[in-house]
């Protein structure tokens, strides 16, 4: 009996003696031993597929995975889509972090259902070089990279040149022009024919009025429907993505992107951290995501335009994406508003503009 | 020996068994209902408590608040909306045309497939079945694929001259109808075939020979005799044909929003759980009405069927 305690307190000491020393080993090393910590886990984040998630394999999540030793898997679909899964999973977070637009960010942090990045302050040093406008009030969550969305054509059926977002509008292109969802970018389409009547999104009814203009439209939700409509040859001008309208051209299609007079909107991609998911890893991620480096790699793939202001990129690629100054030039809509009105909007884009496409 | 007794046992055994059940009812039906009948009851009645609830409180936008009509705002909200009974008007539509493609598209196939000799209806079962092993999206894509402007019955089309301009069979109530009747239409051949098979070919070969012509012992004959089949197969596909989700979207381009489609964007787009769940109860007493309806048709197209 005594010699099992003797046994058991030896053995318990030299646990302690163990944890101790490597609890010294891991305030001596810390960087390495926090990395140790993670291995093996899954890290969950929400993702649009298509040449973003091939993108954002590559260059982020998988050096990532090399990094930390961990596993990273995409949960695939459209902003709405994946915030309606966070929701879902409230009491039981499957997904750690929420990657989708500034709508359905500002709804997650609004209804709690994700924490503040300000909370790993201290594992995402990064965040201190990001754009001011890429950070949400409070740090509610972060941008970490930027597209623009302007017009994207068929050069092959359209001559004439394009600068404008009254082209959308061309009788010349009837029954050959895609526009986005009510959904897309919460209400874009509003704000864009807000645009030529001299408006914006706090003057819907311009908008609307605009839209009631259209004939023959085909309207589509996801960059990826739109590029099948071009690759069918139904549609031939719409309002698209920098990075999707950059993904078609290289792979063949005689597609040309400009930025319309008006304005372009910059459609900032934002990272949260899910309450009670692994959000540790979670902040890890969205570091590695807004460091220069990684930034610059994603961008030169994917064309789009990094969110820190040390991701300096090379020249031919500052001409096609939003990048420093630019971004203060793209037109950055109230999202926050237009979230607030898009159950009215919905309804009037119902009733209103659906009826377009077979008038 | 062990094996002798039992194979020779079976069939006094079960004939025994077959009078105790006539002369003494047992639980035993009921007993091996119950599982079902609680999980049904459990997760469908406890879904529809759910969604009673969250239809009677206000939504995103509120009709009137305050108003006397408090609990059933998202109920006025719809009912007393042209362009919502409009939406339920073209979904309804859709469902009555699909189900009446179905039956006339449906019906020679199943004729067939019950003369067929076995080994061919089994070809031709898995043939008929094929489409519903097919995930939903990749169906609705292929038909995207062939009936697009620039797609290959398009262009036939178009070099054969019957055509000068693409003619448009999608992104519209066609290529939604072409989508649903290619989905839907197994499910009326197989219960139309499951009827027509069990029909005595002695029935159809004394009407011949009685004097009737080949279309008149159809309408008279067959055509009575299946109806029970027709019918349940319509009450099939016009059940599942207004609840379609992923077809009408994909097919119908947006220009096309059935009933299903709007309750996905207020549920999913819009997170208006109340207003979604006031739609879904709506879609589902007119799918309740669509059912009875059905059935009280049958029952009297039945009733003069029957030889007087």
């Amino acid at each position: 009996m005594s010699r099992k305690g003797i046994a058991c307190i030896s053995i318990s000491v030299s646990c302690l003696l163990l944890v101790a020393l490597l609890a010294g080993g891991a305030l001596l090393v810390r960087p390495a031993a926090a990395q140790q910590s993670f291995a093996g886990q899954t890290l969950v984040i929400t993702d649009w597929g298509g040449p973003w998630g091939e993108s954002l394999r590559r260059n982020v999540a998988a050096p990532f995975e090399k990094k930390y030793g961990v596993t990273v898997k995409f949960d695939v679909g459209k902003s709405y889509e994946n915030l309606a899964k966070v929701r879902a999973q409230r009491h039981n977070p499957q997904i750690d972090i929420l990657f989708v637009d500034y709508g359905a960010s500002q709804w997650a942090a609004q209804e709690g259902l994700t924490v503040p990045l300000s909370n790993y302050a201290a594992s995402i040093p990064n965040l201190a070089d990001v754009y001011p406008q890429a950070v949400a009030p409070g740090q509610a969550f972060v941008a970490t990279r930027v597209s623009a969305q302007g017009i994207m054509y068929n050069e092959q059926k359209i001559k004439k040149p394009v600068d404008s977002w009254a082209a959308l509008w061309d009788k010349d292109f009837e029954g050959h022009v895609g526009v986005t969802g009510i959904q897309w970018g919460t209400g874009k389409m509003v704000t864009t024919a807000a645009f030529l009547m001299g408006g914006n999104e706090k003057s819907p009814d311009l908008g609307f009025n605009k839209l009631k203009e259209l004939r023959k439209i085909k309207i589509f939700e996801s960059a990826s429907q739109v590029a099948q409509l071009f690759q069918q040859g139904e549609v031939w001008i719409a309002p698209q993505l920098g990075p999707a309208a950059y993904a078609l051209q290289k792979s063949g299609m005689p597609i040309r992107f400009v930025l319309p007079k008006e304005g372009a909107f910059g459609m900032f991609d934002n990272m949260s951290i899910v309450k009670g998911g692994k959000e540790q890893l979670a902040a890890l991620f969205i570091n590695f995501a807004l460091d220069p480096a990684v930034q610059v790699e994603h961008a030169k793939d994917l064309t789009v335009g990094p969110t820190n202001r040390k991701a300096v990129l090379p020249p031919d690629l500052q001409q096609k994406v939003p990048a420093g100054e630019q971004i203060g030039r793209l037109y950055l809509q109230d999202d926050r508003y237009a979230n607030s009105q898009l159950p009215a909007w919905t309804e009037r884009w119902n009733r209103e503009v659906v009826p377009m496409i077979t008038k | 020996m062990v094996d002798g007794t039992v194979a020779g046992d079976p069939p006094a055994s079960a004939g025994t068994s077959g009078e105790r059940e006539t002369t003494a009812p047992t639980a035993i039906p009921y007993l091996l209902l119950a599982p079902s009948l609680l999980l049904l009851g459990l997760l469908f009645g406890t879904a529809l408590v759910l969604l009673l609830a969250l239809s009677l409180s206000p939504g995103a936008i509120p009709v009137q608040p305050g108003s006397s009509v408090r609990f059933l705002g998202n109920y006025v909200r719809f009912l007393a909306d042209t362009y919502y009974l409009g939406q339920l008007a073209v979904t309804l539509e859709i469902g009555l045309l699909v189900t009446a493609a179905c039956a006339l598209l449906g019906y020679p196939v199943a004729y067939s497939l019950a003369k067929a000799p076995p080994g061919r209806r089994r070809l031709m079962m898995a043939i008929i079945v094929t489409p519903l092993l097919t995930d939903p999206i990749i169906r609705a894509y292929g038909w995207v694929v062939i009936l697009g402007n620039e797609g290959p019955l398009n262009r036939l089309l178009l070099r054969t001259g019957l055509v000068d301009a693409p003619v448009k069979l999608m992104y519209n109530w066609l290529g939604v109808v072409i989508g649903l009747v290619h989905f839907l239409l197994p499910f009326m051949i197989l219960s139309i075939a499951s009827v027509l098979q069990k029909l005595d070919v002695a029935l159809e070969e004394a009407s011949l020979n009685l004097g009737h012509t080949r279309f008149g012992t159809f309408r008279r004959v067959l055509l009575p005799l299946s109806l029970p089949g027709v019918m349940a197969g319509s009450t099939i596909v016009f059940t599942l044909c207004i609840s379609a989700f992923v077809t009408p979207q994909i097919l119908g381009g947006g220009a096309i929003q059935m009933l299903p489609n709007l309750i996905y964007q207020q549920i999913v787009e819009l997170y208006d759980l109340n207003f979604g769940s006031a739609m879904a109860l709506i879609l589902l007493v007119v799918a309740m009405g669509g059912l009875l309806g059905f059935q009280a048709i049958a029952r009297r197209l039945w009733a003069e069927g029957q030889p007087s």
